[in-house]
């Protein structure tokens, strides 16, 4: 009601004013859209760059014309399976982020919910210690986690990926915990009058409506699981590394001790289709669903 | 459990009991749906945290305990104190967090401005600006090699048009600047969804009033935008520090210059920063023991920096109390 009544007010005023000044308009408008093609410009030249560069002949680095002349396209095809199995270590790459985000995204939820909907004895100070992990940083981490998994001997397996799974995410655990904060608790009242526990009412009511934020958790942890460099360089051996690692030491030509730039953008960029797809994929979900139609009817 | 106490709890009015034997079951729910997270906590950040300081205060060189494992008291830290790499590579550090954290807060916050600024496609530009922040480290490295080549890369080829002298080696003799520019690029995506989201949480109606009062965009923009956007651009500094401590470690191995070696690569020195270094003590060197120091002495530096990012913001973080007054 007051909303409109502002609304109502403001209007005339705006339209009097915006027909004096439409040429000053005109001008601001256009250098607004200029300066978006051009930062959008810059965003994406790196990646254009790399990919124009990935079409060169494979010894040319990056000099020769901006845009290369012969299309080497063939590049994909070496980097595929020219000085290492591509899809071997592909393989690792998916095994890596599926055991280290699938877990993950479910402990998180489950952490959320908790945090969002039960009432517990320390529940406020736990929540402050899901933060501060997320301020720790990953070097003070490493050096003791290298030492125990070395002990454990859970030094070059998949093992630590799993253990890093199931801990959660602090920052997922914060989404959820947000995301279910929304959701009105009479929900839980109709559960509870079904006879329904805890684990079911998350199982069956609160986790299918999780669409959106499930879809930001796959988002962000599985992009990065997917592109995990230092953990997977020092814990693992050859026949386990991740596409990454491979991708940033296997494109070297082994007589000439040179690397060949052409053939490494060609591989990094087909490393970076996968998260792409995924993020073209769930874009639309994240759009569309915030609390989904089970909520309101 | 309940059976043999029956007569005692039977005296207890009847909803109580219920109430409380409700809550005992909600605590624990509570602690069986975060024990996953508690497993982490303790196994993940707890116990290597609490080993690590032990390790600073030892002499261990390998990863097994060796035979002369002993005791060495504040040795390690000490000899951190006297040793001017570790100390360039606070320097370093620094300068780092200097310059790309106010980088990213401008880039961030000025990409969702002109996204708030009811533009056409909004969807695509926030695509091709966010686009970036998928694509995986090694990817982000290598195409920004690219870019930064001394011969035939694109930052010379623009510098060269431009008149400018074209043959700067930018990997080797200015690495830094390319790391600038990788995390700037790289990470400004989210920063700009976040401050976006803040724009949108700003009602119109101030803007209308200041409108009508005959503030300016620029004016409108110091005196409703910046101070609601305060708390926001906080949460960005401290994250910011965190983002950059986190990721000055891989980049400058993936950025160095020449034959890439992954760990093996030759890191320009002024890309060795705090955290890079500790692991190049242990990792290069089988020091533990004082790489762990470092990382210590690494981890405290971070806290001294938040400590004094979040008291400052006592003076500039709008809280919405005292400037209804005004």
């Amino acid at each position: 009601m007051t909303q409109a009544a502002v609304a109502a007010e403001a209007a005339p005023p705006r339209r009097r004013r915006r027909r004096r000044w439409a040429p000053k308009r005109l001008v601001v408008r256009t250098l607004l859209y200029a300066l978006v093609i051009v930062l959008a410009g810059v965003f994406v030249a790196p990646l254009v760059w790399g990919f124009f560069n990935s079409l060169r002949e494979q010894h040319q680095g990056v000099s020769g014309p901006a845009i290369p002349s012969p299309i080497h396209e063939h590049n994909y095809n070496y980097a595929w399976s020219g000085l290492f199995p591509f899809s071997h270590y592909l393989w690792n790459t998916v095994v890596l982020t599926l055991i280290a985000t699938v877990p993950a995204v479910i402990t998180s939820a489950l952490a959320g919910y908790a945090f969002a909907r039960l009432r517990a004895w320390g529940r406020n100070t736990l929540f402050i210690f899901v933060l501060g992990t997320t301020f720790v940083p990953f070097s003070i981490i490493f050096i003791p986690f290298f030492y125990l998994v070395a002990h454990l001997g859970m030094y070059s397996t998949r093992w630590p990926w799993l253990i890093w799974g199931i801990g959660g995410s602090a920052f997922l655990i914060f989404l959820f915990r947000q995301f279910y904060s929304t959701f009105p608790s009479e929900l839980d009242d109709a559960a509870a009058i079904d006879g329904a526990g805890h684990l079911r009412t998350f199982w069956q009511i609160y986790l299918p409506n999780s669409a959106a934020a499930l879809a930001v958790g796959f988002i962000w942890l599985g992009t990065g699981w997917w592109g995990e460099y230092i953990y997977a360089s020092l814990l693992l051996p050859e026949q386990l590394l991740p596409l990454g690692v491979k991708v940033a030491t296997g494109y070297n030509d082994p007589t000439a001790q040179i690397t060949l730039i052409p053939i490494t953008l060609a591989g990094a960029l087909l490393f970076t289709l996968p998260p792409l797809l995924a993020f073209f994929l769930l874009q639309k979900k994240l759009a569309r669903g915030i609390v989904t139609t089970g909520l309101k009817g | 459990m309940a059976t043999t106490q029956t007569p005692l709890v039977a005296t207890a009015p009847r909803p109580l009991r219920r109430a409380s034997r409700r809550r005992k079951r909600e605590t624990l729910a509570f602690y069986g749906f975060l024990s996953p997270w508690l497993f982490g906590f303790i196994a993940l950040s707890s116990i290597p945290l609490v080993l690590a300081f032990l390790m600073s205060l030892s002499n261990l060189t390998t990863v097994n305990l060796h035979t002369n494992l002993h005791y060495v008291g504040t040795d390690n830290y000490v000899r951190a104190y006297h040793d001017h790499e570790m100390w360039y590579s606070l320097e370093r550090t620094g300068i780092l967090m200097v310059t790309v954290i106010p980088l990213w807060i401008v880039t961030q916050l000025g990409l969702a401005l002109i996204l708030n600024a009811s533009i056409k496609f909004l969807g695509l530009w926030r695509t091709l600006f966010f686009i970036a922040v998928i694509v995986p480290v090694v990817a982000k490295a290598f195409v920004w090699k690219a870019m930064a080549e001394q011969d035939g890369g694109l930052i010379n080829r623009a510098l060269g048009a431009l008149g400018l002298s074209g043959n700067v080696d930018w990997l080797l003799d200015h690495p830094t600047a390319v790391l600038l520019m990788v995390l700037v690029w790289g990470y400004a995506g989210t920063g700009m969804l976040i401050f976006l989201a803040g724009l949108k949480s700003i009602p119109e109606e101030l803007h209308e009033v200041a409108r009508v009062d005959g503030a300016g965009a620029v004016r409108r923009f110091v005196t409703i935008t910046l101070p609601l956007l305060t708390p926001v651009i906080m949460f960005q500094l401290v994250w910011g520090v965190f983002l950059a401590a986190n990721e000055a470690f891989v980049f400058p191995i993936l950025l160095s210059p020449g034959l890439q070696q992954g760990l093996g690569s030759t890191v320009p020195t002024d890309n060795v920063f705090t955290n890079l270094y500790a692991l190049q003590r242990i990792f290069g060197e089988g020091d533990f023991g004082y790489g762990a120091a470092v990382a210590w002495i690494f981890v405290f530096f971070l806290i001294v920096v938040t400590a004094l990012l979040f008291l400052s913001g006592r003076f500039w973080v709008y809280s919405g109390k005292e400037q209804y007054g005004k």
